[in-house]
């Protein structure tokens, strides 16, 4: 076994990865995510993803665009990126049924008439855009502490279906001994995850119904003052994630 | 308007600039940091090599390639390795040589290298019983490692190496069953060297209604409540202050040796998940020294039947085999050893089917390069 670097031995695995002729087009990814898979061309394109790596990379990170799961400090980021770009660059990176559904959002975008040919060129907007992308992708990127988020339940996050989240919830006199939901049609399983506010997992586990107890040891971590953070995520009896209950927040009371 | 619009951007866009520039963000660093922790473990013991990622360079990847070589004076051998994901798609083969591995893998879900909370990979090392006290020795990848991201571009890999020191009381060797959903009350065998009754076990996903010691070597703990045991932190610790930490997951144990020495030497690392029924194929034509191969891991409390059929490009069944594996059995060879020495020609198709859920693996074997790709199967009732 040799030591110098192989680049053919990376090449293999790129290759592995790369995108092939029978590689399905983004509408077909599209149409996977958000139609049943309940016909023969349906089944052929989900029987393609399960065994192509760029197909299912492909799928992963389209399920994360169009059901963005914001983290905790990304927001403010998130907000001020929404807030700059335009329509027309979001378009290109979703799925056609979605764009659909703002078709008269035309009427409530007073901005736009500042894009119009009447006050602009082409060419200046475009730049602009680039310049707005460039400035939001340096923001985002600058090393900073995690922050807290003020209220990561009322983010506008679209999901495919929405788990009511009963508990813990808010400021809490004493540490809570389970986590509670509602159950939500069609899962048959649950997945949890409690967090640091900087969304470092502190315990995960799976359950059949609509709540689970917090082991003691995790327990012991719920300290006064420290926000934690959790969620739970719905899946059906394939496994898929068919929904989640968002990020939901509590925090154990300082004694006084 | 416009021309003050794009003025105020391009003023934005310098300051963030200088100001990123100035304070030299990590996510510039070109490449993927890697940690090793130090570890102590006594002669005859196991260490648990643990590639843990920077999380400064937490980023999805699709998969990679990598190599190590562990010092023979301090290990004799390679007793488990693994790799680690949130969602447990990561999947690959490692091809062992005495204590020198090289590892092929690929992450279908690009979920590898997100998550700062599980090693990227493990390596289980069998310390040589003859290594002397304080006998030490570097654990690091092969500076040729490297790592595919999402846009398929290769990323060096740059190891903060760790130092393994011969010495301490106490090391865990294997957790069983390390992998799988378990209801409350399974018994968790927890192996080892230098357990007493005395010695502490925290695990902070897991909760236990018992822990009791059976001898040195071994410690069980039942379950308080069901839980998924692949890639839990499980921690001894002894009233010297020695203690091992170790990632657990289900380490298969061979049911049969591949009669091609490649397969032989191959570790199949398998995605958690799982599957009743799975398609390798169709099948490409091979160049000179290449062979197909399968890998089949059970990691079901029942004994799984499987049947593999091999079919035609046309859909005719050509032949038929099967086999039982036990829980936390697995296999490795050849698709000829599966199907009576007849090598399955390019355009059919390797159907698996299992009468419980079990871990499945494509596997492609270069003899002359002494290497093993491995490939997802196509698998029917469950969405990636």
């Amino acid at each position: 076994m040799e030591n110098s670097i192989d680049d053919r031995e990376i090449q293999v695995i790129r290759a592995a990865v790369a995108a092939t002729p029978a590689c399905l087009p983004i509408e077909k990814l599209c149409s996977l995510l958000h139609e049943p898979r309940d016909s023969d061309p349906q089944l052929l394109a989900a029987a393609h993803v399960a065994a192509c790596v760029h197909c299912s990379i492909e799928l992963s990170l389209l399920r994360e665009f169009e059901f963005p799961q914001p983290q905790a400090g990304e927001e403010a980021a998130v907000d001020w990126i929404a807030a700059r770009l335009s329509r027309d660059v979001s378009a290109r990176r979703s799925c056609p049924q979605i764009i659909g559904r703002d078709r008269d959002a035309g009427r409530r975008a007073w901005w736009r008439a500042m894009f119009t040919p009447r006050f602009a060129s082409s060419t200046a907007v475009a730049f602009a855009t680039v310049l707005l992308l460039i400035s939001a992708i340096l923001y985002v990127r600058r090393p900073m502490e995690p922050r807290l988020a003020s209220s990561p339940a009322a983010a506008e996050v679209q999901r495919s279906t929405s788990i009511v989240a009963l508990g813990p919830l808010g400021e809490l006199a004493q540490r809570p001994a389970t986590i509670q939901w509602r159950d939500a049609a069609g899962a048959s399983s649950y997945r949890i995850l409690l967090m640091e506010v900087d969304r470092t997992a502190l315990w995960r586990a799976d359950a059949s119904g609509s709540e689970i107890a917090i082991p003691e040891r995790v327990r012991s971590r719920i300290v006064p003052g420290k926000t934690l953070l959790w969620e739970v995520t719905a899946r059906s009896a394939s496994g898929s994630e068919i929904g989640s209950s968002g990020l939901q927040r509590f925090v154990l009371k300082l004694n006084k | 308007m416009v021309s003050k619009l794009v003025g105020f951007v391009f003023a934005v866009t310098l300051v963030l600039w200088a100001d990123h520039g100035k304070k030299g963000g990590g996510a510039d660093q070109p490449g993927f940091e890697v940690k090793v922790p130090n570890e102590t473990q006594p002669p005859g013991g196991t260490v648990q090599v643990k590639f843990m990622p920077d999380p400064t360079s937490l980023a999805p990847m699709a998969g990679g390639t990598g190599r190590a070589a562990f010092d023979l004076a301090s290990f004799s051998g390679i007793d488990g390795i693994e790799l680690f994901s949130g969602t447990g798609d990561v999947l690959g083969a490692a091809v062992i040589q005495g204590t020198q591995v090289q590892v092929r893998f690929l992450s279908p879900l690009g979920t590898f290298g997100t998550d700062a909370n599980y090693p990227l990979m493990t390596i289980a090392l069998h310390v040589n019983p003859k290594a002397s006290l304080g006998q030490q020795s570097i654990l690091t990848l092969d500076p040729s490692t490297q790592f595919i991201n999402a846009s398929n571009q290769a990323l060096p890999v740059n190891v903060k190496p760790g130092t393994f020191t011969a010495g301490g009381t106490v090391s865990i060797s294997n957790v069983i069953p390390g992998g799988g959903a378990w209801p409350a009350g399974t018994v968790v065998r927890l192996l080892g060297t230098g357990f007493q009754a005395a010695t502490s076990v925290t695990a902070p996903g897991l909760s236990f209604s018992a822990v009791t010691l059976q001898s040195p070597s071994e410690i069980d703990l039942t379950l308080a409540q069901g839980a998924t045991l692949d890639g839990e932190q499980i921690v001894v610790r002894n009233p010297d202050g020695s203690e091992d930490t170790y990632f657990s997951y289900l380490r298969g144990v061979p049911a049969a040796k591949s009669a091609v020495p490649l397969f032989a030497a191959t570790w199949p690392l398998f995605s958690t998940l799982t599957h009743t029924a799975a398609a390798l194929g169709p099948l490409q034509a091979l160049g000179p020294g290449q062979l197909y191969g399968l890998g089949l891991q059970n990691p079901h409390a029942h004994t799984a039947q499987i049947v593999l059929t091999l079919v035609s490009s046309g859909g005719a069944s050509i032949a038929s085999s099967g086999l039982n594996l036990a829980f936390g059995a697995r296999v490795a060879g050849a698709l000829s050893e599966f199907f009576n020495g007849s090598v399955p020609a390019p355009g059919t198709t390797v159907r698996v089917s299992s009468s419980v859920p079990i871990q499945i693996l494509g596997l492609l074997g270069d003899t002359s390069a002494t290497t093993v790709t491995p490939i997802i199967v196509g698998q029917v009732g469950n969405s990636w």
